[in-house]
């Protein structure tokens, strides 16, 4: 059993795919009229650097289709008017896994598919430019790939969010709204007072904790944060499980009728 | 509570609805036995779609219950996946999709396996296979409607909730529709309609669910309702007649025209036109009489309209 697809997911995929394509060529040009900087993007879209700018990509527009596509997920149902079909049809809770199965399923093969087209496009740009492929700084896979729990953790926060506020409020706009603001409200909102709380604050912790095995000096001088890795998950873990469990309470009670 | 009665598929029991201060369905009790066809009328705000509504989950009730095929429909997560096929008053479908693929869709979603032959089967069963590759925005009334019933027909229930089905349809596609549903109950199916039309109902019924504000009015078999209630005479002079008829036991006669009379009897018939010859009553025409479907009806609504406008 899984969820079905809609249009949503598949301009949000095209978008994806388009900046993944465009950008590496949009850096290039836009670099071309100074050495330096055209050096410095062509150092960038050299593979395994070109890996790290399709993080920092995805970190910027990730939690947003993130929310978007969590939002949609479900709230086309309300939209199209087609959930009383398929509550005769299975229990609530199947329906919310179908859901979750499905929104997880999409969100890492969009992103995944952008990351790979941002690659494959951006050496595509360095062998049109003549530069090296490969790039001269190395950096190890763990120093590559730690960082993307960041970014997937932002991104499922969205879509959390996104998927519960769209069930509680029955309204695409209000879900995706909410879930693409929550990242920068909560970035915003990083004190003392909130730091045990807010997901973001564990996210750096985890992504500091497995790169160095310590808490970075933000963390710990300005923020006065001291929590272990395992902690951290935990943390996030839980939240991101209560955000379901209330997105499911809401649903289980909700009167839907066609 | 209510026991079910033996062999009811659907039974519903006390089955009380409020939205706020307004009471949608009202202490409402009936069985449909398996098999049966089953019609819920009433006028407009009688409680058909709400008690619908609560038969397929997707409402709460106030308080009572329904079981279908002995499974409590209020905790019992799966009843409804498991016995109900739902046609709702308007469906609606993934208007991106084609019929095929809507099918599909839902086939997945089903609880149970439904497999890609059924679906293609059912797309036939409906008259829609030929239709079925294009996008479902494009499809007429009739044809969502028949589209609709493949989709409650997919995991093959035990039960068919069918809410207005021929609401919208042109005679030629009510007909058609009034003929599947009948081979579907055919089949051993039960199947509770809800409809406004009553000549629906009389030529598609067995059973009959009278609903008014939310209470039931009747709940009586079809074939009981529509016997015929006495006979109708062509006679002259028709005072004789009246005259004669009302003075044997067990009989009741009445005008109903210059030269026309009703009569109710306990009597056999040739006994009663034997009386009239012997009284020098010319007979020239005797006919079974019974009342229309939308007799009963309105008598039964207007009587709950006077019950009510009393108290």
């Amino acid at each position: 059993m899984r969820g079905r697809g809609r249009p949503m997911e598949k301009y949000a995929g095209i978008v994806v795919l388009v900046l993944g394509t465009l950008i590496p060529f949009v850096m290039l040009l836009m670099s071309s009229r100074n050495a330096i900087m055209r050096k410095s993007a062509l150092e960038t879209l050299a593979f395994p650097e070109s890996v790290r700018a399709a993080r920092i990509m995805a970190a910027l527009v990730g939690p947003f289709w993130a929310a978007a596509l969590g939002a949609n997920i479900v709230g086309a149902e309300y939209q199209y008017g087609t959930w009383p079909w398929l509550l005769v049809r299975t229990s609530r809770l199947q329906l919310v896994f179908a859901k979750i199965a499905t929104m997880c399923t999409r969100l890492a093969a969009l992103t995944l598919a952008g990351i790979v087209s941002f690659v494959v496009m951006a050496a595509a740009a360095c062998a049109i430019a003549g530069a090296p492929l490969v790039s001269t700084l190395v950096p190890t896979t763990a120093e590559l790939l730690i960082p993307y729990i960041g970014v997937a953790g932002a991104m499922a926060f969205a879509a959390v969010i996104g998927f519960t506020i769209t069930i509680a409020s029955r309204s695409v706009a209000f879900g995706t709204l909410t879930g693409a603001l929550a990242e920068p409200l909560l970035m915003s909102i990083r004190f003392k007072e909130t730091a045990p709380w807010n997901p973001y604050v564990h996210l750096q912790n985890v992504e500091d904790r497995l790169l160095t095995g310590k808490a970075s000096p933000f963390l710990t001088g300005a923020l006065d944060f001291h929590m272990s890795l395992r902690a951290s998950t935990g943390v996030i873990a839980i939240e991101l499980l209560v955000l379901l469990a209330v997105a499911y309470a809401v649903f289980r009670r909700q009167e839907i009728v066609y | 509570m209510r026991p079910m009665e033996a062999g009811a598929a659907i039974s519903v029991h006390q089955l009380t609805r409020r939205f706020g201060q307004s009471l949608a369905v009202n202490q409402l009790s009936f069985d449909v036995a398996s098999g049966a066809i089953c019609g819920v009328v009433g006028p407009n705000g009688a409680g058909k779609s709400t008690t619908f509504r609560i038969l397929c989950g997707l409402l709460r009730p106030t308080s009572g219950g329904v079981t279908l095929m002995g499974r409590d429909v209020v905790n019992d997560a799966t009843a409804v996946a498991t016995c109900v096929g739902l046609l709702p008053e308007t469906p609606h479908f993934y208007p991106y999709m084609n019929g095929e693929k809507n099918l599909w869709a839902l086939a997945q979603m089903s609880s149970g396996r439904v497999t890609r032959d059924r679906c293609t089967q059912l797309l036939e069963l409906t008259g829609l296979s030929k239709a079925a590759t294009r996008a479902v925005s494009t499809y007429s009334a009739g044809m969502k409607q028949r589209l609709a019933l493949a989709a409650a027909l997919l995991t093959d229930p035990p039960i068919l909730l069918l809410d207005e089905p021929t609401a919208g349809l042109d005679p030629t596609g009510a007909l058609e529709l009034r003929a599947l549903i009948r081979s579907l109950a055919g089949e051993g199916r039960t199947v509770l309609m809800a409809t406004q039309a009553l000549d629906e109902a009389e030529r598609t019924c067995t059973q009959l669910i009278v609903l008014s504000r939310g209470e039931l009015r009747a709940d009586v078999q079809v074939r009981d309702l529509l016997a015929p209630s006495g006979l109708r005479m062509r006679v002259n002079p028709v005072a004789d007649a009246l005259r004669i008829l009302n003075a044997i036991d067990g009989v009741r006669a009445a005008t109903v025209g210059a030269d026309a009379i009703t009569v109710e009897h306990g009597i056999p018939v040739h006994d009663l036109v034997r009386a009239l010859v012997l009284g020098g009553v010319d007979v020239s025409e005797v006919t079974t009489h019974r009342e229309t479907l939308e007799h009963h009806f309105l008598q039964l609504t207007a009587e709950r309209t006077t019950m009510a406008s009393q108290a």
